[in-house]
């Protein structure tokens, strides 16, 4: 045996017990989806984008004009559902807060630019499953009734465009809700904060905007972050952004990143 | 071991911690004893990390807790019963922790069996009753099998049955080599589970002393002495340099000398003693005189014959 060899330092066992990435990740996985709170906000999301294309379609076909549908007609209900796991992307940081289980996440990982990745990671993923979901239920629930009723859908590529934006624009969504949860902490502030900003903010400017007619309210009112990024979710059929789609929704993206940042930054700081 | 040099937290103006520096050496149960708000808490969660000293630090196995290597199987600890998502059962909780550091399946059996938590595992943590809640922070500490357990306030809210369990489970953790490091505000706990012990008031160190030595240095060693000539023998133990006082005639409380060397000088003198009683000061006297006043929250006194 050579001198090298000998040197070596002994190989790990595989089995070496110590925290890493995947394993971080593996232990958000069992966190998230050992809550009921997931369980609900995720099957809220879903039934909210099945539940309003299912109604969408069907007052398409009682009161049918000629004129064809885009295939995005089915992504209508977005504006609920992204409540709804918003609500579960804020749980995901401020239920730890709220039960003081954070306590245990971070005796276990002290590493806290990992807990913040970890969980991120995990809700992202999460999050997009139940928005590939929610797209294709609303499909199968809404586009066989408008075909058997004589509506020709649209498949185009802007159609198609609407339907991978809406997955997008919801999954991005959540991590949107996430990094406001970890800047503001407490769930039940936090959720208001969400839907301020993504429910109540365009529409108080909207109204301002209509009332006072001032030109840069009304040109702000697209740079929000809810008309921002729906405007990826937009078709022939619903929505009427003013933004190119990608380019509303690199500007959602844009607030998320930000969120996300300050975020970290404050967890990262914070003495709990 | 754990070892904290100059370890500090201020928050704001208040000093919660001020430059405390200990050594807790392994095969012991060592207690951390102090009135609450007397900062042990601080202390244990900045041994963990969780809390950031304004100054000094705290190493655990010789290493800050953020930079463990692996800290679930470095150190266990139960900060309190609370740290538990209460819509998670008692299983999942563990199994995420367990996660963290690819610690098996089968080892989370282990701790909730270890534990007596086999027929509430499944249930979720909202349900349980406080004594149920520490059990499942004692499993979570034990989960990576740690050569140092920190305890804070492991009692609170035990049934006496609970009680007496964490006591031996500590002292047989302790007697495996392990380091336990236990705080109570209760020095009957300290008493019965710790060998060593650690004051802390108002965020210093008081004493840091193995238990027994403890009661023997900090409170009054006293002796008591009835006798008929008792001006006379207070004049001839004074000379010895015994401090004698008396708060009834014919009554002596002596301390500075043992009941032996009393009794010797009496008898030289030719004087007949009617009582001699050694004064023992239990640990909950050594405590209250030494954290007297170190008391964060005072209550107004009561009566001595009303409290006995």
């Amino acid at each position: 045996m050579s001198a090298t060899t000998m040197n070596r330092p002994a190989a790990r066992p595989a089995t070496e017990l110590r925290p890493t990435f995947p394993r971080l990740a593996r232990s958000e996985w069992i966190k998230l989806r050992s809550l009921r709170s997931t369980v609900l906000t995720a099957g809220l999301t879903i039934g909210i984008m099945g539940a309003f294309a299912a109604l969408f379609a069907w007052a398409l076909t009682a009161f049918p004009d000629d004129a064809p549908t885009s295939a995005g007609v089915v992504v209508v209900g977005y504006p609920i559902a992204q409540l709804a796991i918003a609500v579960l992307g804020v749980l995901v940081i401020t239920g730890e807060y709220a039960t003081g289980s954070i306590r245990s996440t971070l005796a276990a990982e002290p590493r806290r630019l990992r807990v913040v990745a970890g969980k991120g990671l995990v809700l992202a993923l999460a999050a997009f499953v139940v928005s590939v979901l929610s797209i294709g239920i609303s499909a199968v629930v809404a586009i066989p009734v408008l075909q058997a009723n004589g509506v020709e859908v649209l498949f185009e590529a802007d159609d198609i465009r609407a339907l991978v934006g809406t997955v997008l624009y919801l999954t991005v969504s959540s991590l949107f809700a996430y990094g406001i949860g970890l800047l503001v902490k407490n769930s039940a502030a936090a959720i208001t904060t969400v839907v301020g900003i993504l429910f109540i903010l365009p529409i108080i400017v909207q109204i301002i905007a209509m009332t006072t007619r001032i030109e840069w309210i009304m040109d702000a009112y697209s740079y929000l972050p809810a008309p921002a990024g729906s405007a990826v979710a937009g078709s022939s059929t619903v929505g009427l952004s003013e933004l190119d789609p990608w380019t509303g929704f690199a500007i959602f993206c844009g607030y998320t990143v930000a969120l996300l940042v300050a975020g970290t930054f404050a967890f990262a700081r914070r003495d709990d | 071991m754990i070892e904290a040099r100059g370890l500090t937290k201020r928050y704001g103006d208040r000093v919660a911690v001020d430059g405390i520096s200990f050594r807790i050496e392994p095969g012991h149960v060592t207690g951390f004893l102090g009135p609450n708000g007397a900062g042990k808490s601080t202390t244990m969660r900045m041994i963990v990390g969780l809390t950031r000293p304004t100054s000094g630090a705290v190493t655990v196995a010789g290493q800050r807790y953020a930079e463990l290597r692996s800290p679930l199987t470095t150190v266990g600890a139960l900060l309190d019963a609370k740290a538990v998502h209460t819509g998670r059962t008692a299983y999942h909780h563990l199994l995420g922790l367990a996660a963290t550091h690819g610690i098996p399946k089968a080892r989370v059996l282990e701790v909730i069996e270890q534990t007596g938590l086999e027929a509430v595992a499944g249930k979720r943590v909202k349900g349980f009753s406080l004594g149920m809640g520490q059990r499942l922070g004692i499993a979570a500490a034990l989960l990576g099998d740690p050569q140092v357990l920190l305890f804070d306030e492991p009692v609170n809210g035990l049934d006496p049955e609970g009680v007496r369990w964490v006591r031996n489970f500590a002292r047989y953790l302790a007697s495996e080599g392990r380091t336990v490091f236990l705080s109570s505000h209760l020095m009957s706990e300290v008493a019965l589970t710790a060998d060593h012990v650690i004051v802390i008031g108002k965020g210093s160190i008081l004493a840091d002393a193995p238990v027994a030595d403890f009661v023997a240095g900090a409170g009054r060693q006293a002796v008591r002495v009835r006798t008929d000539r008792a001006s006379e023998l207070a004049e001839l133990l004074g000379r010895s340099g015994a401090t004698i006082a008396s708060e009834q005639a014919g009554v002596l409380e002596i301390s500075g000398l043992e009941a032996a060397d009393i009794a010797a000088s009496a008898a030289a003198a030719g004087i007949v003693l009617l009582e001699l009683t050694p004064l023992a000061t239990s640990l909950e006297d050594a405590y209250m005189a030494l954290t007297d006043d170190a008391v964060e929250y005072r209550t107004s006194a009561v009566p001595a014959e009303v409290a006995r």
